[in-house]
């Protein structure tokens, strides 16, 4: 019994553990989604909150089981506006299915708690 | 040039986490809590109606043992060979016709039907659902198999072009399965075939694969092994937005060895095995899967696994041979994600 209750204790703790980042209640919006790689970029646009100009981001675009598929340092194109070409790191066009978008603002922003992961549908 | 299973596996762990894409991503993830709970080394193990996606030879263990007493005629002195009737019919059969006989009772084992029906549910972090239902029932030196599966990712917010909000979306997908396992001796060998299909927001993926596998029981109980391959000469198409073109699913190899500790401590399971991704070296690379079970008594297990750099934990539920359940939380590449996995199992 002694046994099952470490089991069980280890299974609360792995759950107690667990701290999701933001999901779709982030400041951020992708658009179009669904995003056709074919057609064009993807704008992915801060909502709310200020960063300058010249704050850079990661971006990183994880497919349905969170692998990496791409992971660049990007400038924003425009205030608050970042953008990507719908390839993964080897260059190709990546398949249809859902991804998850990660937005994480560059560590000399200081700015606290803004990564941002939302769901993108790509045809 | 000689190279060592160590250093193959330590230069495919090392190489970097990326690579091209492939379709129909979530059934790469696996169905069923057992298996997340020996860390996806389950195509060793897989002995119920979900071997159609683990490994369809497991469907060759879907029987009851139905022991029959027999009166035979043998000849004098002759014993039957411990635990194997077969090698016993066949000494009747080349010795009959020599010698003077005698009338022995000896019980022999044959296949019994059996039905059993599983069903899994499992919750992913960031909204995944998937889940998986499976029939199965003896036929014949074997079993046969039909499973449904999918996934379901709800509330995607959707924009236009112009990054107008238009509502939401949900991407569903659907995967249809049905195989046969056969049997005989040590070796069991399986097929199965798969129809699948994604829906994703205005355009949709629809493939198909076969998958094909093999058990064989090399000292039983003592040591399993069982190799698998899935979505051999899969192909998907995909239409949506202004392109059409074809691709192929990914093709993933796995190898699985279950050591079981000897009678009479046999409460004690150890799963050793890796899983290829034969389409994305690059990417996915090799993922170790590990898992141990150990039972407290005939009704409790409990199993610790790792797939890849996921941990989990499990519990299971034994009540005779009729109902088998797990729950299994798993952890996820981004450290901080979990998974949580629940299946129930029948056997008529």
């Amino acid at each position: 019994m002694k046994s099952i209750r470490l089991v069980l204790l280890a299974s609360f703790a792995l759950a107690a553990c667990s701290n999701l980042p933001p999901n779709d209640s982030a400041p951020f919006k992708a658009y179009p989604n669904p995003y056709n790689p074919t057609a064009g970029v993807l704008t992915i646009e801060k909502l709310s909150g200020a960063y300058a100009t010249t704050d850079q981001h990661d971006l990183s675009i994880l497919d349905y089981n969170l692998t990496e598929v791409y992971r660049a340092t990007v400038t924003p194109s425009a205030v608050g506006k970042i953008t990507w070409t719908g390839i993964d790191n080897a260059g190709t066009k990546v398949v249809p299915g859902v991804y998850y978008v990660k937005v994480i603002v560059s560590k000399t922003t200081g700015v606290e708690g803004a990564d941002a992961m939302f769901k993108l549908a790509v045809q | 040039m000689r190279i060592t299973l160590g250093g193959f596996l330590a230069a495919a762990l090392a190489l970097p986490a990326y690579g091209v894409t492939s379709s129909a991503e979530f059934l790469q993830n696996g169905f069923g809590a057992k298996a997340a709970g020996l860390g996806n080394g389950y195509g060793v193990v897989v002995s119920d109606p979900s071997a159609v996606y683990w490994n369809p030879a497991g469907l060759a263990q879907i029987y009851t043992e139905k022991r029959i007493t027999q009166t035979v005629e043998a000849p004098k002195g002759t014993e039957k060979p411990a635990g194997d009737d077969e090698e016993f019919n066949k000494l009747l059969d080349d010795q009959n016709s020599s010698g003077s006989k005698e009338s022995k009772m000896v019980e022999i084992t044959e296949r019994g039907l059996q039905t059993q029906l599983n069903a899994s549910a499992s919750y992913l972090s960031n909204g995944r659902l998937m889940y998986f239902g499976a029939a199965g029932m003896t036929l014949g030196n074997g079993g046969i198999g039909v499973g449904y599966g999918g996934s379901r990712v709800a509330s995607i917010a959707t924009y236009d072009a112009s990054g107008t909000s238009t509502g939401s979306g949900s991407y569903l997908s659907h995967v249809a399965y049905v195989g046969y396992g056969w049997g005989t001796g040590p070796l069991r060998l399986g097929i199965s075939g798969f129809g699948v299909r994604e829906d994703v927001a205005g355009g949709a993926v629809n493939g198909a694969g076969i998958n094909v596998g093999a058990q064989v029981a090399v000292l039983p109980p003592l040591l399993s092994v069982a190799a698998d391959l899935k979505n051999l000469a899969a192909i998907q198409s995909r239409t949506g937005g202004s392109f059409k073109e074809m691709g192929k699913l990914d093709t993933l190899f796995s190898f699985s060895m279950q050591i079981q500790a000897p009678p009479p401590n046999s409460n004690f399971k150890l799963i050793l095995g890796f899983t290829a991704n034969l389409d994305r070296p690059a990417g996915d690379g090799v993922k170790l899967n590990m898992g141990i079970a150990y039972g407290f008594s005939k009704y409790m297990y409990a199993m610790l696994g790792l797939n890849g750099s996921k941990p989990a934990v499990g519990l299971g539920l034994n009540v005779g041979k009729t109902f088998h359940m797990a729950l299994s939380a798993n952890r996820d590449v981004l450290g901080r994600e979990f998974q949580y996995f629940g299946e129930l199992n029948f056997a008529f």
